[in-house]
């Protein structure tokens, strides 16, 4: 991955996209701000925002998409610190998600939560599926059918593609 | 003397990458290398919304944005001050209590979050952050128009993160190495004493940089 760093302008970019580090305690704390602030809305807010961004990046890095963007996209998510996807291949249509950084990031610092917390993750399989298979975003559908913040020993992406 | 630019040159030579099971444990924390875009996108949709529902809802809006911040600052901030890596590379070059605050100033200009200045500290009383090119303030002026004045800015990340950097220091002592505990937050983020910051001027709102100011509530 060459996420390109501009010292003078403390600014990272990969794919199109600035690249900015923040840890666990951040993004959880914004998530419940977020929760707290606009209620079930938040959630959709949180997947939307996450496949809309993660569908430009890989649309610049592979812009002829195709196969190797299921394998771009799970080396994307483990290199950025979200945790280890693995997007089957054909029928295959469930996402595990191991070491989710915003599963265990809420389990950790606000415990065991009263539904599945790993948004950003779904709305990243969501693209990454969209795109591999050439598809607009909302003919994909994806939800978290298992979250570690949940007491799940892992967590589980489902997606469903509807055209 | 601190030497910002071989400080960010370390700081973007360690391996901050996630390992074989996608984490990137860092400093005591889980780090991301994260969308500025992402956040962008949620926080400004929050704050819209409040916006929208008038000035009381605006208020809490901004003040969990802001608290986000503070947690990122005594997580973070905290985090790296007490680390092996804070030791080896920037703690050789503190002359004083003060060079925490520009030491630390000088790793944050590693993080990819626009480029920070301290242009005004004065020891235990109060600091003036002025930042170049701040996420936030280019995510608003991606998707928005120009604020008015009188909307205010918003970089609440970076307004949380400077009120942090005071509280770690002076309010706090960090200097000292306590445990960065819920007990250690509360008694830093909470009054009396402690630093409240403000965003003074905000490129979403036409500045030509972002400037907040820490001092004592």
């Amino acid at each position: 991955m060459d996420i390109r760093f501009d010292k003078a302008r403390n600014a990272a970019h990969l794919g199109g996209e600035a690249l900015v580090f923040h840890c666990h305690y951040y993004n959880c704390t914004l998530q419940a701000a977020l929760e707290d602030g606009l209620g079930e809305a938040a959630q959709a807010l949180q997947v939307r925002a996450a496949a809309d961004v993660v569908t430009s990046q890989l649309r610049a890095l592979a812009p002829d998409g195709g196969s190797g963007v299921r394998e771009l996209a799970q080396r994307l998510f483990s290199t950025l610190g979200f945790g280890a996807i693995e997007l089957g291949r054909g029928e295959s249509r469930v996402v595990p998600l191991r070491g989710s950084h915003y599963g265990l990031g809420w389990l950790a610092i606000r415990g065991q939560a009263k539904g599945p917390v790993c948004h950003f993750a779904v709305g990243f399989v969501q693209a990454a599926v969209a795109v591999a298979e050439g598809l607009p975003l909302d003919a994909v559908a994806a939800r978290e059918s298992a979250c570690v913040a949940c007491g799940a020993e892992g967590c589980t992406i489902e997606i469903e593609v509807t055209r | 003397m601190i030497d910002e630019g071989t400080i960010v040159d370390a700081v973007r030579s360690l391996s901050l990458v996630g390992n074989e099971e996608g984490l990137i444990p860092a400093f005591g924390l889980y780090l991301t290398c994260h969308y500025a875009s992402y956040y962008n996108r949620i926080s400004f949709a929050y704050l819209r919304d409040a916006e929208q529902r008038g000035e009381a809802n605006v208020t809490v809006a901004r003040e969990r944005l802001v608290e986000a911040g503070h947690v990122c600052a005594f997580n973070t901030f905290g985090g790296i001050m007490l680390s092996q890596e804070w030791d080896a590379v920037v703690a050789p070059m503190l002359e004083s209590r003060e060079d925490w605050i520009r030491g630390i100033v000088a790793v944050v200009n590693a993080l990819g979050w626009g480029r920070w200045s301290v242009e005004r500290l004065v020891a235990g009383e109060e600091l003036t952050v002025s930042v170049s090119g701040s996420y936030e303030s280019n995510g608003w002026l991606a998707d928005h128009p120009v604020r008015p004045k009188e909307s205010g800015g918003v970089c609440c990340l970076v307004t949380g993160g400077v009120a942090g950097l005071m509280n770690l220091l002076y309010h706090g002592d960090i200097t000292k190495r306590p445990s960065l505990d819920p007990s250690y937050y509360a008694k830093l983020f909470t009054p009396p004493g402690r630093f409240v910051a403000t965003e003074i001027e905000c490129r979403a709102a036409g500045a030509e940089a972002c400037r907040v100011v820490a001092r004592r509530s």
